[in-house]
């Protein structure tokens, strides 16, 4: 059965598109609903000023209160690798 | 020889390298200076880094040295190469494990940042105390002098102890080395893989305890063979001196560095030798160097084996010219006839006396460098000198004046040996600006990207809060071998120009140097609000002047107050040391290489400061002549002691090296209440109060953290008195009178600029609803008129303490603090504990403190915030250990029980001599509040009036006793580390003991003082040194296990969530005539967030179920009640809007998605196990009705 559609303009194969929800929250679940074969997803809105306020902070207070005591240059492992910026 | 990679790093980094490459397991706990050691091999390892083997070493955390020791001697009994870092105390806990391990001729390196020990007072910085305190445990001790050499000698040291069998201590110097940056040849892994010998890390193997092939080892010996067996280990340590030099000629072999026993450098027909071993002999050797060139004939003799001493390699590296020699100890053994080197160098030289190729030399010994203090080539000519006289001063000491028992030899403060083919720069900075870090990456840049030798040396004042750093930073065409101090710069830069106000900084300026000012003013006003002072050097110097307004280009490229960026390209673009293009390119590679993985948002941010610094740096046109009145500022001001003037007054100026040893207290003993005098004017904003939106409420003040908030009630007619600007309203409450009237004050000079009161403020101004009643203004318009009402404030009568209600929190902040601006941090969270607790028994308590943040703040030199109050009573304090204060404590406690019982038996055998009333009235008197403990102070004064009629010895020795016939409040203080880790056992003690103690926790979840690794109270999901990934585990519930006693007094707490509950928890506690612990929740800077938000994030740990509050009191079961009282109602908000507005928690999720989310999931439940734990404490206790038994 042909059950192909358009949505804005993008066709898609099934009318089914998951909303934004905790459906939608994880890549891993986003690659189960692929393989599911739901038709398209729609995923919380990302705002670039919060993502890039988040790095700020991390950053800030990541730096600010290093290097300025002998016993302590740092007060979180500052390092560490960010997988999931 | 194999090709070689430079580095730059500090020395701690430079070990690590090596431990974690050459180590399975890697046992450690943090101590200042080695901790870095054990965070670079975490993060190594939780990045996957192999070692030589092929696997990644496993890095575990201890709850102390003591434990560490242990775990390291476990995993070498079962085969895996193991090792540890650590330094002073912390390896003076290890030696009863070295004993273990060497008399088991286990192979391992231990690694020690060298560090002075506690003893008159604590030191953080760099001696050989600790390292010589272990002599006698059967480790051999090799010496490193600089970064390269502890590189190198971390691996010769581990492939020497394999061959040997016998266990290494590798030491560099504390701070002067572990903390120098320095440019490196680091060595491959093919060089580590040739140098460790397979063959011996599979015989060590094989020693392994295992079931396969039992053995036994750690047998009780008797008298018919212990001493034997002894002795059975010498051969080992009589083959150790080849096997060690036979690795150094292995390592020379592959790398080109070629070391021995004893290095000698110097003329080869020298008369006159020092021998020494660490960082100083890098210093001794450019002495050496610019002797000879000066036609003298010296040398030096760099000790790199100190145990065991090889006489005949000692005595073969000696020049047959030899006349003299001086052996400089870096440690001090009060009592001995001499140093232990000394003591080495004289045996072994006598003892060989008969086949000496040289006649006897002479020999003296003497002390140097003790707590990193600065050891310069001035003091190294003096000391040649003094091997030229015919009468040598043996014993001496040498960079300090000893006016009393004379040891101390002269030098010439102002020689200074000129290093043409280096450039030097000095930095002073601010803590929190960023100047350290962006010098540290300079070093790097030009260490590694250019051909030039690089060194970077940080000095840190005491302070937390506006601290001043200084680094020095050495650049030349040959290796730098200079472990001293900048004296003379070519390169002055200055980022705060508060500074200027009370330093001569430019004095350390050479003729025609570079100064560069971060002034907050137009180019062409710079040169006008300059210092006389100031002024005078530039000209005299001939100074070439540039100056920045820094803030204004960090704020304009969104870097907030960070000016590293800003400064670091000011340096490059005037300094000259690489070309502008060049420079600007390479500072854009590293920003890179440093925010590169933090999102290129931080990137872009910082290449916009680049560019936009060029623009708004100017050089400032000079004139000929200075028109400046104004003069520097004392940096103490107010009514002080001699002492404190002289004494403290130049340590806070920057010139304690000059304090004589007999004006030093020679016990420790120093006075209290002298932070007062300080007046650091740090804050740039302070809080001004708004007397008509005020509510009265009084949590400005409690929440304050340096009792810089001040409120009173006072007589209407005394506002006549007040300066300008000093506003009142009348007080409000019942129990105060209609004339009275309420007025809160700021201390200005002494706020930190935090906010927290303005945060913590419930009233809101109707008219403006931005404004409360207390508000952030700018620090200088109000500074003068801020003084003044301060001064007014402050003589005001004190408020009756006994007409106030103690556990009322608005009335409790009423209370004269004596603790004041302290040095924590702005917006520090334990120290309105801390205050409150002196507040209410300051004038009874007698603190011990454990080392950590609050004996830091609490006790670090210059000045004391603990103070008296009018009568001259006050808080007594002593910091002992970081692992035994609830012990310590416990003594107090002891002690005063046996003064008093001694007291109380001399009333008796005096009762016929004495009103037989006045004396029941004593000995019967109860003293459970402020009331019934002054009533009995009166007694006592009318019992001395009494006594000092009787001319008996008796009545003389209770005259002296009778004060502890009134209360005294024992308060056992510290941090979480102390009391969950490594204190715990004394801990749990001294719960167990039933004696009238108080217990403060100040719990900030993580170790603060020594830079945020975890302790056992890290909430899950948390982010610290140690748990790089998040903490997977649960906190320790410390409450619940004090509560298991039954008969101990236990409250968790939160100020910002309940303060009234928590004022009630303190009173109760002390109350309380057995143990008592109060655990305190404190925000702390380790938690990643503005600290202003303390307060809420407190009130959001309670509300999220993650900190529940409560107060377990005993005293409630003997009357029939429930002794649970929950102050709070269970978990009322997701973890999650607790946890993640704290970069400590957010962290782990910006860096796995998923094993945050598992974090969230186990936090909430325990939320919930909390407090069902804690509901059933209390439905538990719920007295049945009709007299059951519980």
């Amino acid at each position: 059965m042909n059950l192909s559609t358009t949505f804005l303009g993008f066709p898609l194969k099934n009318p089914l598109i998951a909303s934004a929800s905790p459906l939608t929250a994880s890549l891993d679940s986003i690659k189960k609903l692929e393989e599911c074969r739901i038709a398209a997803v729609i995923i919380h809105s990302l705002f670039e000023e919060e993502i890039n306020y988040e790095i700020h902070q991390i950053d800030h207070f990541l730096q600010i209160n290093s290097h300025s005591n002998a016993e302590a240059t740092s007060y979180l492992p500052s390092e560490v690798d960010f997988d999931n910026l | 020889m194999s090709e070689f990679t430079t580095i730059t790093v500090d020395g701690n980094e430079a070990v690590a390298l090596v431990a974690h490459k050459i180590n399975e397991v890697i046992a450690i706990y943090p101590i200042t200076p080695s901790s870095a050691m054990g965070e670079f091999s975490d993060l190594y390892s939780s990045k996957g880094q192999k070692n030589i083997f092929g696997t990644v070493p496993i890095v575990y955390e201890m709850q102390s040295e003591g434990g560490a020791s242990g775990a390291v001697h476990g995993a070498l009994q079962n085969g895996a190469l193991t090792t540890t870092f650590t330094a002073s105390q912390g390896l003076l806990l290890m030696i009863p494990n070295m004993y273990k391990i060497a008399g088991e001729l286990t192979s391992t390196v231990f690694h020690v940042a060298s560090r002075s020990l506690a003893a008159q007072g604590l030191s953080i910085f760099g001696d050989h105390q600790d390292v010589m305190g272990i002599r006698q445990s059967g480790f051999a001790l090799l010496a490193s002098g600089s970064v390269q050499e502890a590189h190198d000698f971390a691996l010769i040291s581990q492939a020497a102890s394999l061959r040997s069998r016998i266990p290494f201590l590798h030491f560099f110097d504390g701070f002067r080395t572990s903390h120098e940056v320095s440019r490196i040849q680091k060595i491959s892994d093919e060089v580590l893989s040739s140098m460790i010998d397979q063959d011996l890390v599979a015989a060590h193997r094989k020693r392994a305890l295992s079931p396969d092939h039992p053995v036994l080892r750690g047998t009780a010996q008797n008298p018919d063979v212990y001493f034997q067996g002894r002795e059975s280990v010498n051969k080992y340590y009589l083959a150790l001196p080849d096997i060690l030099q036979h690795e150094m000629d292995r390592f020379a072999a592959l790398t080109g560095r070629s070391y021995h026993l004893f290095d000698y450098v110097g003329s080869h027909d020298a008369d006159r030798v020092i021998v020494l071993m660490g960082s100083g002999a890098e210093a001794v050797e450019e002495s050496v160097h610019y002797l000879i060139e000066r036609g003298e004939k010296v040398g030096l003799i760099k000790v790199r084996l100190a145990l065991p001493f090889s006489a005949d390699a000692f005595i073969a590296a000696l020049p047959v010219t030899l006349k003299s020699i001086a052996v400089l100890d870096r440690t001090k053994e009060p009592g001995s006839l001499g140093e232990p080197l000394y003591h080495d160098v004289v045996t072994a030289l006598f003892e060989h006396s008969d086949s000496l190729a040289f006649s006897m030399p002479r020999i003296i010994g003497g002390r140097y460098g003790l707590s990193s203090k600065e050891f310069t080539p001035a003091m190294i000519i003096s000391i040649f000198y003094e091997l030229s006289k015919d009468k040598m001063k043996n014993h001496f000491t040498i960079g300090i004046h000893d006016d009393v028992t004379n040891t101390s030899l002269e030098y010439d403060h102002d020689f200074i040996l000129e290093n043409p083919d280096q450039f030097q720069a000095v930095f002073y900075g601010l803590g929190s600006d960023g100047t350290v870090g962006a010098n540290k990456n300079t070093i790097k840049i030009i260490g590694t990207e250019t051909e030039y030798y690089a060194q970077g040396y940080f000095v840190y004042d005491s302070k937390k809060s506006g601290s001043m750093t200084i680094s020095h930073l050495r650049f030349g065409t040959k290796p730098i071998q200079s472990s001293y101090l900048i004296q003379k710069a070519d390169f002055v830069g200055v980022h705060q120009s508060v500074f200027l106000e009370k330093l001569d900084i430019l004095d350390i300026a050479k003729e025609g140097a570079v100064f560069l000012l971060n002034s907050p003013y137009p180019k062409e006003e710079v040169w006008n609000r300059l210092l006389r002072v100031t002024q005078e050097r530039i000209i005299e110097k001939k100074l070439k002047f540039y100056a920045i307004d820094a803030y204004k280009v960090a704020h304009a490229s969104n870097m907030g107050r960070r000016i590293n960026t800003v400064m670091q390209t000011c340096f490059f673009a005037i300094s000259g040391i690489l070309s502008k293009d060049e420079a600007m390119a390479k500072i854009k590679g590293s920003i890179q290489k440093t925010y590169g993985s933090k999102g290129d948002v931080i990137v872009q941010m910082n290449y916009a400061a680049v560019d936009t610094t060029l623009e708004n740096l100017f050089e400032i046109n000079v004139p000929g002549s200075i028109n400046s009145t104004l003069e520097l500022q004392q940096t103490l001001k107010g009514d002080m002691s001699p002492f404190v003037h002289d004494v403290i007054g130049k340590i806070t100026a920057f010139k304690g090296d000059e304090i004589r040893v007999s004006q030093m207290p020679d016990d420790g003993t120093w006075p209290t209440g002298t932070t007062q005098y300080e007046k650091r004017n740090i804050a740039q904003e302070v809080p001004l109060w708004d007397a008509d939106t005020c509510i009265q409420c009084n949590k400005c003040v409690s929440a304050c953290p340096h009792s810089v908030i001040r409120s009173t009630i006072f007589d209407s007619s005394l506002l006549s008195e007040a300066p300008d600007g000093f506003v009142a309203k009348m007080a409000k409450g019942k129990n105060f009178g209609e004339n009275e009237l309420f007025n809160i004050s700021v201390a200005v000079e002494d706020c930190t600029g935090c906010a927290l009161c303005v945060e913590v403020c419930p009233a809101k101004n109707k008219s403006q609803t931005n404004l409360k009643a207390i508000n952030m203004v700018p620090q200088l318009p109000i500074r003068d008129t801020g003084i003044a009402q301060w001064e007014f404030f402050l003589s005001l009568p004190k408020m009756d303490r006994s007409k106030l209600d103690h556990s009322n929190l608005k009335e409790s902040q009423f209370l004269e603090p004596l603790f004041e601006f302290s040095g924590a941090c702005p917006g520090c969270g334990e120290t309105p504990y801390v205050k409150l607790t002196s507040q209410l028994f300051g004038d009874r308590m007698v603190i011990a403190n454990a080392t950590g943040c609050s004996s830091i703040y609490g006790g670090n030199l210059p000045t004391t915030p603990w103070r008296k109050n009018d009568e001259r009573r006050g808080p007594a304090w002593s910091n002992s250990l970081f692992e035994d204060n609830a012990e310590f404590g416990l003594g107090f406690r002891l002690a005063i029980d046996a003064h008093c019982d001694r007291a109380r038996s001399l009333l008796e055998y005096l009762r016929p001599q004495i009103d037989p009333y006045l004396i029941d009235d004593l000995l019967n008197a109860q003293q459970h509040d402020e009331e019934e403990i002054n009533a009995q102070r009166k007694r006592v004064e009318a019992l001395k009036i009494v006594l000092e009629r009787l001319d008996i010895e008796e009545a003389k020795t209770l005259i002296e006793l009778s004060d502890y016939l009134v209360k005294k409040s024992v308060w056992i203080m510290g941090g979480d580390g102390w009391a969950y880790d490594i204190g715990y056992g004394g801990l749990d003690h001294v719960l167990a003991s039933g004696k009238n103690v108080n217990i403060l926790v100040l719990d900030t979840q993580v170790y603060s003082n020594t830079g945020g690794q975890q302790s056992k109270a890290t909430m899950t999901g948390a982010v610290a040194k140690f748990a790089a990934g998040g903490k997977a585990g649960l906190p320790k519930d410390l409450a619940a296990m004090a509560i298991a006693y039954e008969n101990v007094y236990v409250a968790k707490v939160s100020m910002g969530a309940n303060d009234t509950a928590t004022v009630k928890a303190f009173i109760e506690a002390e109350r309380y005539n057995g143990p008592s612990i109060i655990i305190a929740y404190s925000h702390c800077v380790a938690h990643g967030y503005d600290l202003r938000y303390g307060v809420d994030q407190q009130k959001r740990a309670v509300d999220s179920g993650l900190w529940p509050i409560f107060r377990f009191n005993p005293d409630k079961i003997k009357e029939g009640e429930n002794p649970m009282t929950l102050d709070y109602k269970g978990p009322k908000i997701e973890v999650k809007d607790f946890m993640y507005r704290e970069t400590r928690f957010k962290m782990a999720e910006k860096m796995n998605a998923v094993s945050a989310e598992s974090f969230l999931t186990t936090a909430a439940h325990t939320a919930q196990s909390l407090y069902a734990r804690y509901q059933n404490l209390h439905h538990y206790y719920e007295p049945k009705r009709g007299g059951e038994e519980q």
